[in-house]
């Protein structure tokens, strides 16, 4: 394997990895307030549709991008008025979101693309930054990713700045960990575990539509393939820190990748192992770093007065 | 201000929910308009297919069996507060392991070959789930993950053997040989596809409802998934009540694999178990962890299914509307929840 | 900054409660309750377990709205509808229960809520918190992980919180259940320089003790109601007693009176040749933490004794308690119960079946069930022996043994089906201790066994585990409660700062020499 394989490699292990990323870091804030939400996939559907159906319709990504946000954010939405306002189990919500986003995803598609399988789809192009570009190994490595893909790393690290060194971190951080200190402090805990459910949803929008509309070019159904589930498992392998979900995302890309890249050179093997590399992994990540003392205390707990 | 004049006894919570779910309700109705029908003929077919004539009835019977055995898995799995998402997984891995023993059994007089092939079956879904709960129990893994991941990994695992070594003799299809007629359960009623598998499905409702009700390891069950502390307390070991729920769980699921391969499709095929798992959760909620209700849950859910297919068949409005419909329900069985709750209060 | 020139108050209120009156569903919490406390003032509000008093505080500081009646602050209606609301009007609130956050700074506690969302200024907030320390001459350190402070210092930092914003009144919730005489002395000093600085605080507390050191007048609720609001000069224990349980500020009743009062410490050791039923060497534990919890302590308990394990919250008691009932392993030397060694299996199921029985601290985490029934609570501890079958559970013979605990320990409640949760903390411990003692235990472990009990409870508990100890059982009592040590233990261990202090009889010391012990002193 030569240098060019394995910058090739890993420069589709970022694109990989950015999906996972946005789901995983807006997950990350939600469960560091204290909100589990295992419904990522059903609403990474949907904004995976949504980005691909209003792509088509207002002819530029943007318009796509800013659908899947605002559907994620109305699902982090419902997910919040069930597990935060009326204090629900938030895994029978989640998995009902999972539902949901698998019905109106499919619904949808077939819907308005029925027919219509060879959409030609407006999807981001990747940013063209001249010199730096065409720099051999490192141009297609750093400098050739999607505008999203440069988004992504700058929340990675401006969320971790938020979540360590500023008053709004450590009112999430306080809700998520002793939400009746946070109550008693005068915070709105049910508000704030809201918010950041909906920021949540959000991310998990942008993380679909990146799939389809940056990764991908077009919508197919179930296309997220546990993407949304494995994110959830980068959170907990990352130990809640941001930084650490930009980390283990691009180890899930970089797999994810190899999966792909890997297979010609073994075709004795068949490509059904390699499928499951990105799997595997994840359930050896979630082995080795489920019992950490980073877990937000209050995860799944709703919070009630008194 | 208006909600309170229309439902005067309901506490905030309880209109809220209401509120919640009647706006769901409308947008599901939106949704049938968008695809230009009108709802009140989805309904019908969507009854009428399902539910009401005697095809759909026998269809919805056939697909209520494996329902109802996911369905009873996920009841014992989640009774002990385990999150058992990998019914699909564990399925889909006993059936392949009983297929595989299949020419082994196929000698072997009926009276003991069947009963040895669901006994493959469940020892495969056994197996399954029991890696998720090795990986809970000794490593504390989230399970919810744990068995999603596991799902990936055994449609990939079918996809390999069915092209591979499992792969039927001719080699032209990405399946399995047909069982031998001696390893298949037979039809119960002539004309229908309905098999002895609905025997199988009653009986594992008794034998759950009695392990649930009755028995100590129901009851540990139980205890472990309300407080996890008071078990450890009382000697119970949470540790060895997820492992061992989880074996359960997919031994129930390996059970329902092996019961659609012998009793409907005769092989092992992609696909044709797709999506059980997340309805079997649905039908677990649905019963309230009540295996008693289990096949009433399952069977609402299977007419509902095909009803669906009805409705894809016959209208304009696609079948994945059967999701929206079943997070929608969940959605509506959280609702009553609240409801009664606060009547509680 | 708060008001320095009080004197121009003290005609004002800071709080004022008038004809306050909150309801639970058919419950009557509060009735009707009038109360004011005047800048500079220490109040004490006294009252047996659902007298009302959370209820108060609750109200006082936004954690729930009254039904009727009206809360003024400084002569000015308010509406309290949160704890916001409470913080801008100048009240400040310590619970019982500290709310703090374990993996944040002493800083970092006192920003919350109170910074806004942008950039923290930790030079800022570590400035604020030595000036608030200053103020009332207590020592913390500003960078401190609230998580490796003791109780004491988690509770000085609660304090500070309240103090860090403008408080003209100051609730303290149960502030000296859990500290040592030493740190209750320090504060004390503390809630002294509040008083001289003209902040007004309520003092919710159980210990008569505290009344007189510190506080200026004594409030007693009974059912709901203020049944008495006096100077402290004007009242005696027997008369605050006399209120908390019957009402009535007239002379104790002698029927009312506390069992544990009327029952003298027996003074004979058991016999010398009763068997050893606990032994411990040399036992090291180690807390969730990784911490050191216990070190080098050794003891033995023989049949019909009852040892005493002495101190304050946190020194080690619950990780004992939890490792002899065989939740948690030792990290060093043995524990020996009845033939079963620390050295062989050791499990809560093995150590059951050898006989011991067990009452947690923490009855709502691990004794009881909340949503199943009275009868599923008591199959809990017999689950592995035969008492209800094997494989099958035999129910009819939970009800039976449900129905006659109800009987027998005066359990009120609707029958055995009922969801324990429904029951008083009262009423579900005595299911828990009819539960544990149902099969005649050898050994029991009672942690904090009367912890949150009305006085009348109290004394049944205590009853109980006398009889239990004649009957010849070996007693572990934990507690740090000196009153309930002295009415019932033979002998004490005093666990402190990771150190043990004796075991000694009872007999050759007094509570003065075991309070000092609690507080680390030789």
């Amino acid at each position: 394997m030569d240098l060019m394989f394995l910058t090739g490699l890993l420069a589709s292990g970022v694109r990989f990895a950015i999906p996972l990323l946005f789901a995983a870091l807006g997950e990350t804030i939600g469960q560091k307030s204290g909100v589990l939400n295992v419904g990522l996939e059903g609403i990474m559907l949907v904004g995976a549709f949504l980005a691909v159906a209003f792509s088509v319709a207002t002819g530029s990504p943007w318009g796509g991008l800013l659908a899947a946000i605002l559907g994620g954010a109305a699902l982090g939405l419902l997910h919040g008025l069930f597990a935060v306002r009326l204090k629900v189990d938030q895994i029978v919500s989640g998995l009902a979101l999972i539902l949901l986003g698998l019905g109106l995803s499919g619904f949808g598609y077939r819907l308005v693309f029925a027919g219509q399988p060879s959409m030609r789809v407006p999807g981001f192009d990747r940013l063209d930054l001249g010199v730096l570009s065409d720099l051999p190994l490192l141009g297609p490595l750093l400098f050739s990713h999607h505008a999203l893909a440069y988004l992504g790393i700058l929340l990675a690290v401006g969320l971790w700045w938020i979540m360590t060194r500023t008053g709004l971190g450590l009112t999430i951080r306080a809700v998520g960990e002793n939400p009746k200190a946070a109550d008693s402090a005068g915070i709105d805990v049910d508000k704030v575990r809201m918010l950041c459910t909906i920021f949540g949803g959000a991310m998990a929008g942008i993380g679909g539509a990146y799939l389809s509309t940056a990764q991908l070019a077009g919508f197919v159904e179930d296309m997220v393939a546990g993407r949304g589930f494995i994110a959830i498992a980068c959170v907990v392998f990352a130990r809640w820190n941001p930084l650490g979900v930009l980390a283990v995302a691009l180890i899930f890309g970089i797999a994810d990748a190899a999966q792909i890249r890997l297979q010609p050179f073994f075709p004795q093997v068949p490509y059904q192992f390699f499928v499951t590399l990105p799997y595997v992994l994840a359930l050896v990540a979630l082995a080795g770093a489920a019992r950490s003392s980073n877990l937000p205390a209050a995860l799944t707990q709703p919070y009630r007065k008194s | 201000m208006k909600s309170s004049l229309v439902l005067p006894s309901l506490d905030r919570d309880s209109r809220v929910a209401l509120l919640v779910l009647g706006i769901g309700a409308l947008a599901l109705l939106g949704l049938i308009a968008l695809a230009g029908e009108s709802p009140l003929r989805i309904l019908a077919i969507l009854i009428g297919e399902g539910f009401l004539n005697r095809a759909g009835i026998a269809d919805s019977l056939v697909r209520s069996i494996p329902l109802t055995l996911a369905g009873l898995g996920v009841v014992l799995a989640f009774r002990a507060g385990v999150f058992n998402i990998g019914v699909e997984g564990q399925l889909l891995i006993g059936a392949a392991l009983a297929v595989a023993c299949a020419p082994i059994l196929s000698p072997l007089p009926s009276a003991l070959s069947l009963p040895l092939l669901l006994l493959a079956g469940t020892l495969g879904g056994a197996v399954w789930g029991g890696i998720a709960g090795f990986l809970k129990a000794r490593f504390g893994a989230n399970e919810i993950i744990a068995t999603i991941m596991l799902n990936y990994i055994a449609i990939q695992m079918v996809s390999w053997l069915i092209r591979g070594p499992l792969q039927e003799a001719s080699g032209i299809f990405p399946r399995s040989d047909k069982l031998a007629n001696s390893l298949r359960l037979p039809i119960l009623f002539d004309g229908t596809r309905l098999s002895a598998g609905l025997i199988v499905a009653a009986l594992a409702c008794v034998a759950v409802w009695f392990l649930v009700a009755r028995s100590r390891y129901g009851y540990a069950l139980t205890v472990t998934g309300k407080n996890p502390d008071a078990a450890r307390y009382g000697g119970i070991r949470p540790g060895v009540i997820a492992f061992s729920v989880l074996c359960l769980s997919g031994a129930l699921a390996g059970l329902a694999g092996i019961v659609e391969v012998s009793g409907l499709h005769g092989r092992l095929q992609e696909g044709f178990v797709g999506g059980i798992g997340i309805t079997a959760i649905a039908v677990a909620l649905l019963a309230r962890l009540n295996p008693i209700w289990v096949p009433v849950a399952a069977f609402g859910f299977s007419g509902l299914y095909v009803g669906s297919d009805s409705v894809a068949r016959l209208t304009e409005v696609p079948f994945p509307l059967v999701h929206v419909i079943e997070g929608m329900i969940v959605l509506a069985f959280l609702v009553l929840q609240i409801l009664t709750m606060a009547k509680e209060r | 900054m708060m008001q320095t020139n009080h004197a121009a108050h003290t005609t004002v209120p800071v709080l004022e409660l008038a004809h306050l009156s909150k309801s639970y569903g058919e419950v009557r919490a509060v009735a009707g309750l009038s109360l004011s406390l005047n800048p500079g003032e220490v109040v004490a509000l006294l009252g047996e377990n659902g007298a009302g008093k959370s209820t108060v505080v609750n109200m006082i500081t936004g954690m729930t709205r009254p039904n009727s009646g009206q809360i003024r602050v400084r002569g000015k209606e308010v509406l309290i509808a949160s704890p916001r609301d409470a913080l801008d009007r100048g009240i400040g609130v310590v619970h019982q229960h500290y709310a703090l956050v374990g993996d944040f700074t002493v800083a970092e506690t006192l920003a919350l809520g109170r910074a806004g969302p942008g950039r923290l200024n930790r030079q800022a907030l570590h400035a604020e918190v030595r000036r608030v320390a200053e103020r009332i001459g207590m020592q913390i350190e500003a960078g401190a992980l609230i998580g490796s402070l003791d109780v004491a210092g988690q509770q000085r930092v609660e304090i500070l919180k309240a103090l860090s914003r403008e408080v003209g009144l100051l609730v303290l919730d149960e502030p000296t259940a859990v500290l040592s005489p030493e740190d209750v002395a320090r504060l004390f000093d503390v809630v002294r320089a509040l008083r001289a600085d003209g902040v007004a605080i309520l003092m919710v507390t159980h210990r008569l003790a505290d009344v007189f050191a510190v506080c200026d007048r004594a409030a007693v609720m009974h059912s709901g109601q203020l049944v008495c609001d006096l100077p402290v000069m004007d009242v005696t224990s027997e008369g605050l007693i006399s209120a908390m349980i019957s009402g009535s500020t007239d002379t104790v009743q002698e029927s009312e009176r506390m069992p544990g009062d009327v029952m003298p410490a027996r003074q004979a050791a058991p016999a010398n040749d009763a068997p050893t039923r606990v032994s411990v060497r040399d036992l090291a534990l180690r807390r969730a933490n990784g911490s050191q919890a216990v070190q080098g302590l050794s003891f033995d308990i023989r049949a019909g004794e009852i040892m005493a394990l002495a101190g304050v919250d946190g020194n080690g008691q619950s990780e004992l308690v939890q490792c002899l009932a065989g939740v948690n392993l030792p990290d060093g030397g043995t524990a020996e119960i009845c033939n079963c060694s620390s050295d062989g299996p050791w499990s809560p199921r093995v150590l059951r079946h050898a006989g011991v029985a067990h009452v947690p601290d923490d009855r709502r985490r691990q004794a009881i069930i909340s949503d199943l029934s009275l009868g599923a609570n008591m199959i809990l501890s017999h689950v592995f022996s035969r008492r209800y079958g094997r494989a099958m559970l035999d129910w009819s013979r939970a009800r039976d043994d449900t129905s006659r605990a109800i009987d027998e320990y005066d359990i009120r409640t609707t029958g055995p089906d009922q969801p324990i949760g429904r029951l008083s903390g009262g009423n579900q411990q005595k299911l828990v201790l009819a539960r544990e003692l149902l099969a005649g235990p050898k050994v029991i472990l009672a942690a904090h066994p009367s912890r949150g009990l009305d006085i009348r409870t109290i004394g049944a508990v205590q009853n109980i585990l006398r009889q239990q100890r004649d009957a010849g059982a070996a007693i572990l009592l934990v507690s740090a409660d000196l009153d309930e040590i002295r009415a019932l233990a033979d002998r004490v261990v005093v666990l402190a700062a990771g150190g043990a202090f004796g075991p000694v009889d009872m007999a050759q010391t007094d509570t003065a020499q075991i309070g000092a012990w609690m507080a680390g002193h030789t």
